[in-house]
């Protein structure tokens, strides 16, 4: 395999010249080959130069560390949040630059049950993340896009998603409701609390029941 | 050892067969030229072009991230040299390769002047040339205050 690359390299070079072995041949020797040679290190040393930052600088955000990307974030003091309703909070994203304006603020839905438990709902719906709308006379979450609908807890009501609203990590720290966010809390995230992973919460297992053998309710599911 | 290289040139043996774009470029690289062409002058048009590549990549990246308003652009130019990965290096390549490419062109346009070499039936080449080279100057300028420094006002 060697020989025969080497042979028509040579024959490249100059074709009258007869075949011979690689260390005999004056012509694999010649000071033309070597400048060949050195000419192919010389590019192959300056693309790389150029080809590493181009790559790094692509792949920079994949590079950065975990820990830069979720933090700890004050989204108002509890009493913001009056106990059994649900209301919008508005938070800055901590993976954003000065520049980004209006698309670094990322609202949520709060949910205050009662004394210190909370909800906070991410506002992506788990379909295609469209912004879901809370409305307090139905107590449901509705979906602009493509009518998916959960209950007050997050829970999936109906419509095309297949589970619940995803929710963050929340914490009450000095009077502040905290949520832990950066990355959207979804599936794929490492933080996420196991019951996030759940695609039926056992809460509305009755009502997805009902839906799941309704046959207009599946229709509605699942539009064509 | 020998059988790495083996091993190498049987990886590029599978790619070539199927590729076919070595041959060519062997065959380009050692196409024999009159000995009265080969001459340093002729690097300038072709290194040209290879820094006008430079400038279109280097500056697409620098683009993705670089925010144009007088209040951000300093702080985006920060954030791509101390936040990025080899950022800083990306934007000296195009900071630089802009000076370059000014100094080279105009080496280019002497070197046609001086060799005769806008003369029939060269002539269109040569107002092409004349009118890249303005482009040329026009876009370092306008590339050099998109920093929105001092410098730039």
């Amino acid at each position: 395999m060697e020989r025969e690359v080497m042979k028509q390299s040579e024959s490249n070079l100059e074709v009258e010249r007869p075949v011979a072995t690689e260390m005999a041949d004056p012509v694999a020797r010649s000071r033309r080959v070597f400048l060949f040679k050195l000419s192919l290190l010389l590019n192959g040393a300056i693309g790389a130069v150029l080809a590493v930052p181009i790559i790094g600088y692509l792949l920079s955000p994949a590079l950065k560390k975990r820990s830069q990307e979720q933090a700890w974030i004050p989204i108002g003091p509890v009493g913001d949040f009056p106990a059994g309703e649900t209301r919008l909070a508005t938070f800055r994203n901590p993976v954003t630059t000065p520049w980004d304006g209006q698309t670094g603020n990322i609202p949520c839905w709060v949910r205050h049950i009662s004394g210190e438990e909370f909800q906070v709902f991410a506002i992506n719906c788990a379909h295609l993340n469209c912004p879901v709308r809370w409305f307090a006379q139905s107590r449901l979450f509705m979906c602009p896009c493509h009518g998916g609908a959960y209950y007050e807890d997050g829970s999936r009501a109906s419509g095309p998603p297949e589970r619940g609203l995803f929710e963050y990590e929340h914490k009450i720290a000095g009077g502040n409701l905290m949520i832990f966010a950066g990355k959207m809390p979804t599936l794929a995230a490492r933080n996420c609390k196991p019951r996030l992973t759940q695609i039926e919460p056992s809460s509305s297992a009755v009502a997805d029941a009902r839906s799941a053998t309704d046959p207009n309710a599946r229709g509605g599911a699942w539009p064509a | 050892m020998a059988g790495m290289k083996q091993r190498g040139v049987g990886i590029y043996n599978w790619f070539e067969r199927r590729l076919g774009v070595g041959t060519p470029l062997i065959d380009a690289a050692v196409h024999p030229v009159p000995a009265s062409t080969s001459s340093w002058w002729y690097v300038f048009g072709s290194a040209a072009t290879v820094i006008l590549v430079l400038q279109i990549v280097t500056g697409i990246l620098l683009g993705i991230v670089y925010s144009p308003s007088a209040s951000n652009a300093w702080g985006s130019l920060h954030f791509i040299d101390s936040n990025i990965t080899l950022g800083w290096f990306l934007r000296a390549l195009h900071g630089w390769g802009s000076n370059f490419m000014v100094a080279i062109v105009l080496i280019h346009l002497v070197q046609v002047f001086v060799f005769g070499a806008y003369k029939y039936p060269r002539e269109l080449s040569w107002i092409v040339g004349v009118f890249l080279l303005l482009l040329t100057l026009g876009m370092a300028f306008t590339g050099q205050v998109l920093r929105f420094d001092q410098d730039a006002y």
